[in-house]
């Protein structure tokens, strides 16, 4: 004889917990219950994001941000490749293009980061401006210019008709800001958001740097499973709330 | 160099301690069975063995010939030859003739272009001799010249050696006393690192004073106190012989050859050893004593049993 | 030579060949043929291999300068302080090469322990063409200094001690018994050199800097590529794997016994 009882009520969970999952239901506020929001930023967003995070999760309860910060070009890469990104948060608009493929909601341009001078503690050399940096004995190292820090610089240097000849054009800004820090250069240029968490740098800032800024695009990508939660966190981070953590970091407005 | 000199030998990492005297111009053969230092006393003397202490210091050229040859394996033969008088400054073509020429005396002028690698033990054997005396050195110094090479092969270098070396100072190490013999005026014993016996080479080998170096020569050895009628061993036994010329108040000794010796009832007592295959014959080895014996005309006496030697023939005792 | 080699060993070898070779397989996949010529062959990829070809050639020839007579002391020295000898000189084998550019900068940079003296010479080390020497010379340097070591401790000094009884001096010497047999030897450390010099990255990165005909040697140009066009890293990733892979086919010749000796 069959035993019904117990096989009936395997059934039944069986549809009561798969009916569960796929009939949540949604709230007002249009997240779900115990979503993770994954959030790919580009590395110059660590201190920012991860402080947004934090705050955002306080506002939602029962939503969790992680965070994976790495080279825009590599997280566009690894967008491409299918990696689960809720959203992608990009230091310049080419890297989001190479992504396109995949975005959902946006992208929207919600920051600006301009570049300002790195120099030595104590400032020994006396710089005082971008034309300091064209003297014989100052060694300067910038972006290489077809990375987004190197072409900003260009424009300001071409702005300010100044000719530099710099020891070492780098991949990227954290090799410049640490060939700076080391004492190996005299100056660089950096974005302002690096001078604010650097040990062993000045800073001075450029006239004007907003005029050469790196736009910052955000987006929602289909790549991830909590789309919803996502495009709650990137209107957040769009928020008064949000600029103002961007704004405290040296972020230029997003206009 | 002086007319006769000596080095004295310490390598105490290989238990040698040894004084060689030499007389310029003529051969010392150094005779010891295998490992007794025979080839860590050359070396010392060649300056290449770092761990050994040779004083006085000998002169500064040198040249020694290993077992092995031990040619440089990347240079013709004709090169390696011609190694030293370049080494000193001699133009290559000079030194090239002079080569060929050292080659020619030791009838290898036509291993000239070969490669080491190329060439037999005999081969590469006499090529290291041309190589050592085309160095033009003070002393020659030969390790084993004749080991590993077959009958022809041996007979050509002693030869060659005898050739060679006429009026060179040279040092022969050897285990057999035919090359003593044959090559050497002088010779030196050495037993496990030491030198046991040393004087002119019919002398060690006829009339040794030491046990050792009888056995080295192949004889038996005996010592005691000379009477009239022979030697009187420790024994109390008496060996018949003659002591003439034995001087007054030494003892006498008696080294006899195997072949001298009988296995006779009457003999001195000893007990067997050992049998040794000798030609056609068995050399029965006692504790003191040893015979030849043809085993097809004498019942052998096996290792254990008790046996009696008599020494045959009159022989004469000397002093030691 | 018969194979008596275990057939689970055989198993395992297969398995690091996969390892090697699918990663390598990989790369081949990801290429853009139809772009690949002109990637290849743009003005910034000409420019970086071949500066990545003379430094690498230089710092091999410094290898080979400094290297062997390193190797021969550490084959013949007897000390106690060999074994920390050695183990200092392999260092660059194991560290990171970034921590290897960076020992660099604590020594020779401006502001490391000879930095002041080069500056009062009037020479500046870092940022220069001789930087990107030094650290290649600095990470390819073991690999000399093992093979010499290897094969002069393998054969012993006694045809040297052969020679010099035949009154050649130590040069001599050298010259005519040692070198001739060690050339074997000298090949192997030779290639792994220029291969080890001519793929190096993170020193370079580190110390001498990224500067298009000065230092941008290919892996950095490379390194550059990936954050501008991933297509273009790839592609000279590629021509760098094939150099790599032809200096080491045609040049390598494992040590026999026959040439240890």
């Amino acid at each position: 004889m069959l035993r019904v009882g117990p096989a009936l009520l395997a059934l039944t969970t069986l549809a009561a917990l798969t009916g569960c999952a796929a009939a949540t239901p949604a709230t007002a506020s249009g997240i779900t219950k115990q979503a993770t929001v994954d959030v790919y930023a580009a590395a110059s967003l660590t201190d920012v994001f991860t402080q947004l995070g934090t705050e955002f999760e306080a506002g939602h309860p029962g939503v969790k941000v992680t965070l994976t910060f790495a080279g825009s070009s590599e997280l566009a890469a690894q967008i491409n490749e299918l990696a689960p990104a809720d959203v992608f948060a990009s230091a310049n608009e080419a890297q989001m293009e190479v992504a396109r493929e995949h975005i959902l909601g946006g992208p929207q341009v919600f920051t600006q980061n301009a570049l300002a001078i790195a120099i030595a503690n104590g400032n020994p050399l006396g710089i005082r401006s971008l034309a300091d940096l064209a003297r014989k004995d100052v060694v300067t190292v910038l972006c290489a210019e077809q990375v987004p820090c190197g072409s900003a610089a260009a424009a300001l240097f071409a702005a300010a008709r100044v000719r530099v000849s710099p020891a070492s054009e780098e991949a990227n800004v954290t090799d410049v800001l640490g060939k700076v820090a080391s004492g190996e250069a005299d100056a660089g240029l950096v974005y302002v958001t690096d001078l604010a968490r650097a040990h062993g740098v000045e800073g001075i800032a450029i006239p004007n740097t907003e005029a050469a800024a790196n736009r910052y695009p955000i987006a929602v990508m289909d790549t991830g499973d909590a789309p919803d939660a996502a495009a709650s966190f990137v209107a957040f981070v769009e928020s008064a709330q949000g600029q103002a953590v961007l704004t405290a970091a040296g972020f230029q407005g997003a206009s | 160099m002086s007319e006769a000199f000596s080095f004295t030998v310490t390598a105490p990492s290989r238990g040698v301690g040894a004084t060689l005297s030499l007389t310029r111009g003529s051969v010392l053969a150094l005779l010891g069975p295998n490992g007794s230092g025979k080839s860590t006393v050359l070396e010392a003397i060649a300056g290449i063995l770092p761990e050994a202490a040779v004083t006085p210091a000998p002169p500064p050229r040198v040249a020694l010939v290993t077992q092995r040859g031990e040619l440089f394996p990347t240079m013709s033969v004709l090169a390696n030859v011609a190694f030293a008088p370049r080494a000193r400054g001699v133009k290559r073509a000079e030194a090239h003739e002079m080569a060929l020429a050292w080659l020619g005396r030791v009838d290898a002028a036509d291993l000239a272009h070969r490669r080491p690698t190329e060439l037999s033990g005999g081969q590469a054997r006499r090529v290291a001799l041309a190589r050592a005396l085309a160095s033009e050195p003070q002393i020659v110094l030969l390790d084993e010249p004749f080991a590993g090479l077959d009958l022809e092969s041996a007979t050509a270098i002693r030869a060659l050696l005898a050739r060679a070396l006429k009026g060179v100072t040279a040092i022969i190490a050897t285990h057999t006393t035919l090359d003593a013999h044959a090559l050497s005026s002088h010779i030196a014993v050495l037993e496990r690192g030491h030198v046991a016996e040393s004087g002119p080479v019919t002398r060690v080998l006829t009339k040794p004073r030491t046990a050792f170096a009888a056995r080295m020569a192949g004889r038996v050895l005996l010592t005691g106190v000379p009477q009239r009628e022979g030697i009187l061993l420790t024994t109390g036994e008496l060996v018949r012989c003659e002591t003439e010329a034995v001087a007054q108040g030494a003892m006498a000794a008696l080294a006899v050859q195997p072949r001298d010796i009988r296995i006779e009832p009457t003999g001195l007592a000893d007990v067997v050893t050992a049998l040794e295959p000798h030609g056609d014959l068995v050399r029965v080895h006692g504790e003191r004593l040893a015979a030849d014996v043809d085993p097809l005309a004498v019942p052998l006496p096996q290792p254990g049993e008790a046996v009696h030697f008599e020494v045959t023939a009159t022989h004469a005792a000397y002093s030691v | 030579m018969t194979s008596h080699l275990p057939r689970w060993m055989a198993a395992l070898a297969v398995a690091g060949a996969t390892l090697v070779l699918l990663p390598i397989a990989g790369v081949l996949t990801r290429v853009d043929w139809s772009d690949f010529g002109a990637q290849v062959t743009s003005p910034q990829a000409l420019t970086a291999l071949g500066l990545s070809l003379r430094t690498a050639l230089v710092a091999t020839v410094a290898c080979l300068v400094i290297g062997v007579p390193l190797g021969y002391v550490l084959a013949v020295m007897r000390s106690r302080w060999k074994a920390v000898l050695r183990a200092l000189v392999l260092a660059p084998l194991v560290l990171p090469p970034v921590v290897g550019g960076l020992a660099l900068l604590y020594a020779f940079g401006r502001r490391g322990l000879l930095g002041g003296t080069f500056e009062a010479l009037g020479i500046s080390i870092a940022f220069s063409t001789a930087a990107v020497v030094m650290a290649q010379t600095f990470v390819a340097l073991p690999f000399m200094v093992l093979t010499t070591e290897s094969a002069i401790a393998a054969r012993g000094t006694r045809q040297e001690s052969i020679a010099r009884m035949y009154g050649a001096s130590r040069t001599r010497t050298f010259a005519w018994v040692t070198l001739p047999a060690l050339l074997p030897a000298l090949a192997a450390g030779t290639v792994l050199a220029f291969a080890r010099a001519i793929g190096e990255f993170g020193a370079t990165l580190t110390f001498a800097g990224s500067l298009e005909g000065v230092t941008r040697t290919a892996p950095l140009e490379i390194y550059l590529q990936r954050e501008i066009d991933p297509g273009a890293a790839v592609a000279l990733s590629l021509v760098l794997l094939i150099v790599a892979v032809a200096v080491v086919a045609v040049a390598y010749r494992p040590l026999t016994r026959k040439s240890a000796t």
